[in-house]
């Protein structure tokens, strides 16, 4: 119960069906107060279904979630009020000004009349939209109306945010800008944001969840992800086969792949190149894989680091979860 | 509530949509009620000679209502057919779903505003009756009877259009589904039909057969019932549609 309570959001066994198709399957996590989570998976991965359930849009088909306390199922009131919801291709009343769109959303929230113009103001302010309050929504840019999605979600500073794609569609000098924006909400503000693009989870979350054909395959520290290397390993060996059962016992590396092999003259056995990965502790590595070629009598060709990507550990992920054909 | 009225009245007004609706509304009423008197004058004047007295308050006054009834059910589907569909089209509806606000108040946020304009356009075209009262005696009862029974009339078709503006995410769709609604309702109404047994069954049901009597000026409570039942039903069932989001894949 205590540790529930730490939890902002906290989702169990969530799934959804469409019909036959299982959008979300079985997912669960949990985020703390303050985190900033990004949702990150290919195209219909089953991100923004997720998102819709915790915002009580639908209800899921199995499981449940409690968002600030509140069951998505019983409480779907107390839910709605402790969040701000940005959604895909952010809808807006076109034919409203800024000003009166968000006048609007106050009213919407429940917000209290006299709190409201002081909150549209901070708002504006917080979005840089005070240049366009007075322009009807229709005739201003792209990048301005995804701010507008964004100050409609945090006017009545709720403790959590839910972007979906909140950056699709900007250009590079607004993309930057916008995740400034969202990085200053958190701290404050609980946040989940999907995406796909991998650079902007590492450049504005804290965590990461990886999400595929409506499964969590991952969740992690976006540090701890990233923070990860390969090591590069070619070594005259036996075979293969050999290399990674003796690696295998090794606990300072990760999983061994072999990458290819080739015979030289200057040596009775193959040259095997591996690469062997989710090395935290590069020295410790270095070591146990000097002291095992050692101990075998290997000669080790060449041996470098290579720092993971963000962009390698997903699609390693992705490709690992695909050839295990989605589990179950 | 609030927040939805304030959103749709804002809607009707900042666009020209409901100024055009209300002013070619008034612009047929006029010429109807223009020719109505016409009409009437002529009748009149043949009925001197036949010393058959006829009255303004029973002659006119009903029928010009009646029209005006007729009128509403033409320009009520083009009032109330982006109500829904816009913002099922736009995406905005998804949003609104996400805010605490309940589906009822979603509903009767749209209805209200929807409410206003059809009160406007029935205040609007009440001025006709004012400019004839300066030539004759008007009896000022049975106009009010028949705006009573205009403004219920009115509601039930709001909540028709707010119905089948919620089936569909084309105005057009829903512009076809609410006129093919309310077209077979009016047609269910066969004044003199000899069948006592479909008049039984289905006269009860037309959205004009409530009118008669509120049109002559007798406040029947079976009439007002009638009316505020299909409001009530049709709000309903927007509601319960609006819902099925929750449990349809």
């Amino acid at each position: 119960m205590e540790q529930s309570q730490s939890y902002m959001i906290q989702a169990e066994g969530l799934s959804k069906r469409f019909g036959e198709r299982l959008a979300v399957d079985d997912v669960s996590f949990a985020i703390e107060k303050g985190e900033i989570m990004g949702f990150l998976g290919p195209n219909a991965a089953g991100k923004t279904t997720t998102m819709k359930m915790l915002t009580c849009f639908y209800p899921p088909t199995e499981g449940t979630a409690k968002v600030n306390g509140c069951d998505i199922l019983e409480d779907s009131f107390g839910v709605r009020r402790s969040i701000g919801y940005m959604p895909e291709n952010v809808p807006l009343y076109m034919d409203m000004t800024v000003e009166e769109f968000l006048n609007f959303v106050a009213r919407a929230k429940a917000m209290a009349h006299l709190d409201i113009p002081r909150a549209i103001n901070k708002t504006l302010e917080r979005c840089s939209l005070e240049g366009v309050r007075d322009q009807l929504i229709r005739t201003i840019s792209r990048g301005y109306k995804q701010r507008v999605g964004l100050a409609q979600a945090i006017i009545n500073e709720p403790p959590v945010l839910i972007l979906d794609e909140p950056t699709v569609g900007l250009d590079p000098e607004q993309i930057k800008n916008f995740r400034e924006l969202i990085k200053s909400l958190g701290g404050k503000s609980t946040i989940i944001l999907s995406t796909h693009i991998l650079s902007e989870v590492s450049l504005t979350c804290n965590r990461v969840c990886i999400i595929d054909h409506g499964q969590i395959i991952a969740v992690d520290d976006t540090d701890n992800l990233e923070h990860q290397t390969n090591v590069r390993l070619e070594i005259f060996a036996p075979n293969p086969e050999r290399f990674i059962e003796a690696a295998a016992q090794l606990k300072e590396v990760g999983p061994v792949e072999c990458e290819g092999q080739s015979q030289l003259p200057e040596s009775e056995h193959p040259l095997l190149k591996f690469v062997v990965r989710d090395i935290r502790d590069r020295v410790g590595a270095h070591r146990a894989l000097f002291s095992l070629a050692a101990a075998q009598g290997w000669e080790i060709y060449s041996l470098h680091d290579e720092r993971v990507t963000l962009e390698d550990a997903f699609i390693r992920l992705i490709n690992k979860h695909q050839e295990m054909g989605g589990k179950k | 509530m609030g927040a939805i009225f304030y959103r749709e009245m804002k809607a009707y007004f900042s666009s020209l949509l409901a100024w055009s609706l209300i002013a070619a509304f008034l612009a047929v009423v006029g010429f109807f009620m223009l020719l109505g008197m016409m009409q009437y004058a002529e009748i009149s004047a043949s009925a001197m000679q036949g010393a058959m007295p006829y009255n303004i308050n029973t002659y006119f006054i009903p029928s010009m209502s009646n029209g005006i009834g007729l009128f509403l059910m033409f320009f009520m589907p083009l009032l109330t057919m982006r109500i829904f569909a816009e913002d099922k089209r736009s995406g905005m509806l998804d949003l609104l779903f996400t805010y605490p606000l309940s589906d009822w108040a979603i509903v009767l946020g749209k209805f209200w505003a929807t409410m206003v304009v059809v009160a406007l356009m029935l205040a609007f075209s009440s001025l006709s009756y004012i400019f004839l009262s300066v030539y004759c005696t008007v009896e000022w009862p049975i106009v009010l009877s028949g705006y009573l029974s205009l403004l219920l009339m009115g509601a039930s078709m709001a909540a028709i259009g707010l119905f089948t503006s919620s089936l569909s995410s084309s105005q057009l769709v829903a512009s076809a589904l609410n006129y093919g609604a309310l077209l077979l309702m009016w047609l269910l109404y066969i004044p003199d039909s000899r069948d006592a047994v479909y008049t039984a069954l289905f006269g009860k049901l037309s959205i004009m057969s409530h009118t008669e009597s509120l049109l002559k000026g007798v406040l029947n409570a079976q009439d007002i019932i009638y009316y505020l039942a299909v409001t009530i039903f049709f709000l309903y069932l927007t509601v319960c549609f609006i819902e099925s989001r929750k449990w349809r894949g």
